[in-house]
């Protein structure tokens, strides 16, 4: 009897696993698959229904010989999405961290009211700030420059949220032990709480990556030359005309996000768990 | 330890996976050109075998660049746009008369300062890109 | 110097980049946004577009659109994914192959995986090539109100992963001894779901939400890829409302319609902190 219920819950452990990875494994899949194998498959009007085909009628690099060799637009725009996102990543962890240590282990006035302002930012809608960002970036003349996306994209209040979580799960003992030694708060922040926060500086760094990978409202509104947009707005455009390589594109596109996210596998869920990790 | 494992292996891969793509980048012109039939090309130029004046234009063509099915052939002529990216676009001509090296040809498809092929690395067709090799 | 002032004063320099970022590009953006929407051309109006932006059938249709998907969406995806994190949390240890998979859906970005809805949802997509071997009817889930139930599909498959992470830490922090005690009290085990795990995991519950807020607008992404500028009546939401009058530079109702947005958003917001204090037993 227990030895049944067992198999059932893995079988269904199984099943929820597969429906996650099911967009990866299908992908991969179809990135194999020739050029007009794809154009059938996603040819809507022959009015046959469609199965989900994971195998190639014949095995074929054509896709990436396409993209990696045939296409250096796709390149170049996928050095505009580093261009735009690495900057970003690295600017908003930093920024964040040290906002959120202020609110997680200081005390000053108007903490709890500042950071109430902050979740509500946190939860306004980017449309809200499109326009008017428009005009203030507009002032600072920054409008067709990559600077356009990488400097709004920095300050985001998500980030503080995240590490203001994780960094209250540190015993408020260990700072002010360092503090009678006579440690001064940066001391504290770098040698005490960057290190305890490991999983929560990866996660931040996963989720913004991500974000800003695929940004695409931004660049269709701050940025004229099309040479300038990254590659996620090339693959939404793909979509409708060169089918041949979308899959193979789409691979490429989702390589670095896929190996940020293995790095910190381990540690993702780290932040928001207080038990002691030793 | 397999934790570290996993770790180095996708910073490392993550690494590869950049210094290709950059590599790729900076030689995609060369590559993408390099897999582009190479061309040779020719000026086309005025004028008559025997030197003769004649009424209407005559082109002496390179006797490789025509493709010759009896009183009529087709060349491929160049057109570079502003991109510096090249195409052929095949064009027909009526030949006059020929030597050992040209044919003297007419066609309204054609004018001076054009660039035919004469000899290419793969077979082309209309509106192909190709790459020329210079001489 | 006392300390605590020197704290304070420390404690402003680490927000000082921060706070600096958010007043340019967030706080001073809102308030021109917000006067905006006092104006038209350069007159001011009060409150008139406010008032012709709740005559506008279209903002109407958007603002029930945007409703309907909050109220089902973020409790369906809170339900289904803390029922997968206490299946989770039945295992006594799980391969971290079954964890890392549930991050997959996040990571995958928007762009590549158009296609693959489109191949299952399509009129002759996979979904429907199976009801109809089954002997229904051909569902149009791209233009009738299975639109909507598409998008809460997509966003739930999405997000449930990244939740379930947030509820597994949530529940690996309840104490066991509550448990055990709650079970000598003679707690069967649906008692000690919602007698002790719900109440103790509070706080990650409310961290849950705020994601799930967050993530729901990101959503339009994938409504703006699947459906384009003008989406069928059933999924047209304020976001598109308010992108379409960007491309007729129609900055009044522009800026009104980005105010009630966040004024809805700040109410649900609200809402919930009020909930939370009420039931919250731990913190």
């Amino acid at each position: 009897m227990k030895r049944t219920i067992k198999i059932i819950k893995y079988i269904f452990l199984i099943l929820i696993t597969a429906i996650f990875l099911f967009p990866v494994v299908y992908m991969i899949a179809c990135s194999f698959m020739s050029n007009s194998q794809v154009a059938s498959m996603l040819d809507f009007t022959n009015g046959a229904y469609k199965e989900i085909n994971l195998i190639p009628e014949m095995f074929s690099l054509e896709q990436y010989y396409q993209v990696f060799f045939r296409r250096p637009e796709y390149l170049l725009k996928f050095w505009n999405s580093v261009i735009i996102t690495f900057p970003t990543v690295i600017a908003q962890v930093i920024v964040s961290a040290l906002a959120a240590f202020a609110f997680a282990k200081l005390k000053f006035p108007f903490r709890d009211k500042l950071f109430f302002v902050y979740i509500v930012l946190l939860i306004l809608p980017l449309q809200v700030t499109l326009v008017p960002n428009y005009i203030v970036l507009d002032n600072l003349e920054l409008l067709n420059n990559f600077l356009a996306i990488i400097l709004p994209g920095t300050f985001s209040a998500f980030g503080i949220c995240l590490l203001r979580q994780s960094i209250k799960y540190i015993p408020e003992s260990s700072i002010e032990a360092a503090r009678i030694d006579g440690a001064s708060y940066f001391k504290i922040f770098t040698n005490i709480i960057l290190p305890q926060i490991k999983g929560g500086l990866i996660t931040l760094t996963l989720l913004c990556f991500i974000d800003n990978w695929n940004v695409v409202e931004q660049p269709l509104i701050y940025f004229d030359d099309e040479a300038m947009y990254p590659l996620s707005i090339g693959l939404s455009d793909i979509s409708n005309s060169d089918y041949g390589i979308v899959f193979a594109c789409g691979v490429m596109f989702m390589i670095p996000a896929l190996l940020i996210y293995l790095y910190g596998q381990k540690d993702i869920d780290s932040p928001f768990v207080q038990v002691d990790k030793n | 330890m397999k934790k570290d494992k996993l770790k180095k292996y996708s910073i490392r891969f993550g690494i590869t996976f950049l210094i290709v793509i950059a590599f790729l980048t900076y030689f995609s012109g060369t590559i993408d050109n390099m897999l582009l039939p190479q061309v040779k090309v020719s000026d086309v130029a005025y004028g008559t075998i025997n030197g003769e004046q004649s009424r209407d234009d005559r082109y002496l063509i390179p006797l490789s660049a025509v493709i010759a099915m009896g009183d009529t052939g087709s060349v491929f002529v160049t057109k570079t746009d502003e991109n510096n990216k090249t195409t052929v676009s095949e064009a027909t001509v009526n030949i006059k008369n020929s030597d050992d090296l040209y044919y003297e040809v007419t066609s309204d498809e054609m004018y001076g300062g054009m660039k035919v092929v004469y000899s290419t690395s793969k077979s082309i067709s209309n509106g192909d890109r190709v790459y020329i090799v210079e001489e | 110097m006392t300390r605590k002032r020197k704290e304070y004063i420390i404690a402003m320099l680490f927000i000082l980049p921060s706070l600096a970022g958010i007043t340019v590009f967030y706080i001073v953006p809102y308030i021109i946004c917000f006067v905006k929407s006092l104006y038209v051309g350069n007159t001011f109006v009060g409150i008139q577009n406010y008032i012709q932006l709740f005559q506008n059938n279209t903002f109407l249709l958007a603002l029930k659109n945007t409703a309907v998907f909050t109220v089902a969406a973020i409790p369906l995806l809170m339900v289904i994914s803390f029922l997968i994190a206490l299946f989770l949390n039945s295992f006594k240890k799980i391969s971290s192959f079954f964890r890392s998979a549930l991050l997959i859906p996040v990571v995958v970005p928007v762009a590549s995986l158009i296609c693959v809805w489109q191949v299952i949802f399509d009129d002759y997509g996979a979904v429907n090539g199976l009801l109809n071997s089954l002997g229904f009817n051909t569902v149009e889930f791209f233009n009738s109100e299975f639109s909507m139930v598409m998008i809460i599909f997509i966003y739930v498959w999405k997000y449930c992963g990244f939740c379930v992470i947030l509820f597994t830490a949530g529940l690996a922090n309840v104490p066991q001894s509550l448990y055990e005690s709650a079970r000598l009290d003679g707690a069967n085990s649906f008692k000690l779901v919602t007698k002790v795990t719900i109440p103790m995991i509070t706080p990650t519950t409310f961290f849950v939400f705020l994601m799930e807020l967050i993530y729901s607008f990101k959503i339009f992404r994938e409504v703006f890829a699947l459906f384009g500028d003008y989406p069928n009546t059933n999924v047209y939401f304020l976001q598109n409302f308010i992108n379409n009058n960007y491309y007729n530079l129609n900055y009044p109702r522009l800026s009104s319609a980005s105010i009630i947005l966040s004024a809805f958003m700040i109410i649900v917001l609200l809402a919930f902190f009020i909930f939370e204090r009420k039931h919250s037993f731990a913190e």
